[in-house]
């Protein structure tokens, strides 16, 4: 029985088969196997998140366009690296990832759920704040960016739990000896 | 304060160890852990974290192990440490 492997695309989780398994199979030695840069590559995360969300406050349009601009692209590009650091498992379907994989990406989910709210918690005060003490008017251009930025924050979050939990890999190596 | 935020946020159960004996049992064989994963359907790291017991594996994980190792489950597998010199710490 011939068993051909098509490169599935998971529309709900946004990955490809290929993409994962790759991912989930990569031996090569990289700089974010290691637990303590995969935090920074977090942390550094929240730092372009935080600051896409805040970009309302800057008063003059030009800037804040090429600011929101350079964040968002800024943003994706960490999405991509921290979704490779913890090798997809974030957003991998149930039928790529072993009991494990899967026990530990619903772990993460729970995590970031949690944090979700903290986030949303946060952007309403913000907001509050923003539109009733400093003025600021928040419609158009200026909510749609903390639109996105909350998308972001979606996107990124079990990923960034996992980065956050996940060991280092450097024991790791020898598992597939 | 960031560690009880740290605490709230990340808290979990800590689970009973397992002890088991698949690194002796799969070195007597002569088996890699990748033939091994292979062969029960994981992946090769989560053999890593079940010889190293930082994973306890399900019944269904476990009864698969044991018959690829071709072992009693209960000898490969136990909630009490195994005597010294078979043990896989």
């Amino acid at each position: 029985m011939s068993e051909k492997k098509e490169n599935k695309f998971y529309w709900s989780e946004g990955v490809s088969r290929n993409e994962v398994v790759s991912c989930l199979n990569d031996r090569k030695p990289s700089y974010f196997r290691n637990q303590q840069n995969r935090r920074k590559l977090m942390l550094f995360t929240v730092v372009c998140l935080v600051a896409m969300s805040s970009t309302v406050l800057v008063p003059h349009p030009k800037l804040k366009s090429y600011l929101d601009f350079v964040l968002l692209a800024a943003s994706l590009v960490l999405y991509f690296q921290i979704r490779k650091s913890v090798r997809s498992v974030a957003d991998a379907p149930d039928e790529l990832l072993d009991e494990r994989q899967i026990g530990i990406r619903n772990s993460a989910y729970l995590v970031a759920y949690r944090c979700l709210a903290g986030v949303f918690m946060v952007h309403t005060i913000a907001y509050i704040f923003a539109s009733e003490v400093l003025q600021t008017e928040l419609r158009g251009s200026n909510f749609t960016q903390v639109l996105i930025a909350m998308c972001m924050w979606v996107a990124c979050l079990p990923s960034m739990a996992l980065a956050w939990h996940l060991p280092s890999e450097t024991l790791d190596l020898e598992d597939s000896k | 304060m960031l560690c009880s935020i740290y605490t709230i946020f990340m808290s979990r159960n800590e689970e009973i160890p397992v002890y088991n004996r698949i690194a002796q049992r799969r070195e007597f064989l002569g088996m890699s852990r990748q033939a091994l994963a292979e062969s029960v359907g994981v992946h090769y790291q989560t053999i890593g974290y079940l010889e190293r017991g930082e994973y306890s594996p399900s019944l269904v994980l476990a009864l698969r192990i044991s018959q690829v190792l071709d072992m009693d489950v209960q000898s490969l597998f136990s909630i009490k440490p195994f005597p010294k010199g078979s043990s896989n710490e």
